[in-house]
């Protein structure tokens, strides 16, 4: 009944969004505190003095741009070397002996993954350069940001492209084993 | 039949995607900065404090004392400089 894709990247949306709304709360308190601003914690968020958001707010976005790229290799190593497709025998039995047979994942779980965090590093720059626009970020934060998400989604692309040449050296293995049979049949 | 429920399902799924990529994005808002707790002003080289919290003072007209030609007052009467009119000659 449901679509499985988009249950899927629900349940893969989840453990990111809490991690970067607890990056969030943690860095500005902790930024905060570094520079010895007094933050007042309302309902509302965060209250500090006007002069000081400038020195405050940059650092908790860059915080996060990192805590997502650090997600994203994972997900780039996992999709690189332990991907079910193309991890080899001898990585997969050293796996097994470790007892980490999770990190050998299948192409949806990998995508899916990668699509999310993606999508979070991508929004991230787009806030980020709208910050710029009015003065509220740094302008490097935002180059980094950019710079950060270009080399993930090439790395990314990088990955389906070897997937799909995979899967279509596969599927010309399979044709032409399907000629052989045919021709052993007419012999 | 059958598609009209699973279109609502799919639709809401996706509402909740978007909810959720969002919602950390919009945590960026929460910080937010306040206003000092005393606002110095100087005026002609007299600084004066006063609590944020109290409206920015404005000059009632009697307070203010403008000099010509900002307080719509008259032109000061000045004696006007005598012009004796020139002879016209015919010749």
């Amino acid at each position: 009944m449901f679509s499985k894709i988009l249950v899927k990247l629900i349940d893969q949306a989840i453990v990111p969004a809490i991690l970067l709304l607890a990056v969030r709360f943690v860095s500005v308190i902790l930024i905060s505190r570094q520079f010895q601003i007094n933050i007042d914690m309302t309902a509302a968020g965060f209250n500090l003095p006007a002069e000081s958001y400038l020195l405050v707010n940059p650092y908790p976005l860059l915080f996060m741009v990192c805590t997502l790229t650090v997600g994203l290799l994972y997900i780039l190593l996992k999709s690189f070397i332990f991907h079910e497709s193309h991890i080899t025998p001898a990585l997969t039995a050293r796996v097994f002996s470790l007892r980490l047979s999770t990190f050998i994942q299948d192409s949806f779980d990998l995508y899916s993954q990668g699509t999310i965090w993606l999508s979070y590093l991508y929004l991230l720059a787009l806030v980020s350069g709208t910050m710029v626009v009015f003065n509220l970020v740094y302008l490097w934060v935002f180059i980094v940001a950019v710079v950060l998400s270009v080399i993930a989604t090439v790395f990314f692309v990088l990955d389906i492209e070897n997937e799909l040449d995979l899967r279509q050296s596969d599927t010309t293995y399979s044709q032409e084993e399907v000629v052989l049979d045919f021709g052993g049949r007419n012999e | 039949m059958n598609k009209l429920p699973r279109l609502f399902v799919d639709g809401l799924l996706t509402v909740m995607l978007f909810a959720l990529l969002i919602l950390p994005i919009s945590s960026i808002g929460l910080l937010s900065s306040k206003q000092p707790d005393v606002v110095k002003t100087e005026v002609l080289g007299q600084e004066s404090v006063r609590p944020a919290s109290t409206p920015t003072p404005t000059a009632q007209k009697s307070d203010l004392y403008l000099p010509y030609p900002f307080n719509n007052a008259s032109a000061p009467i000045e004696s006007s400089p005598s012009v004796t009119p020139t002879p016209v000659v015919n010749r």
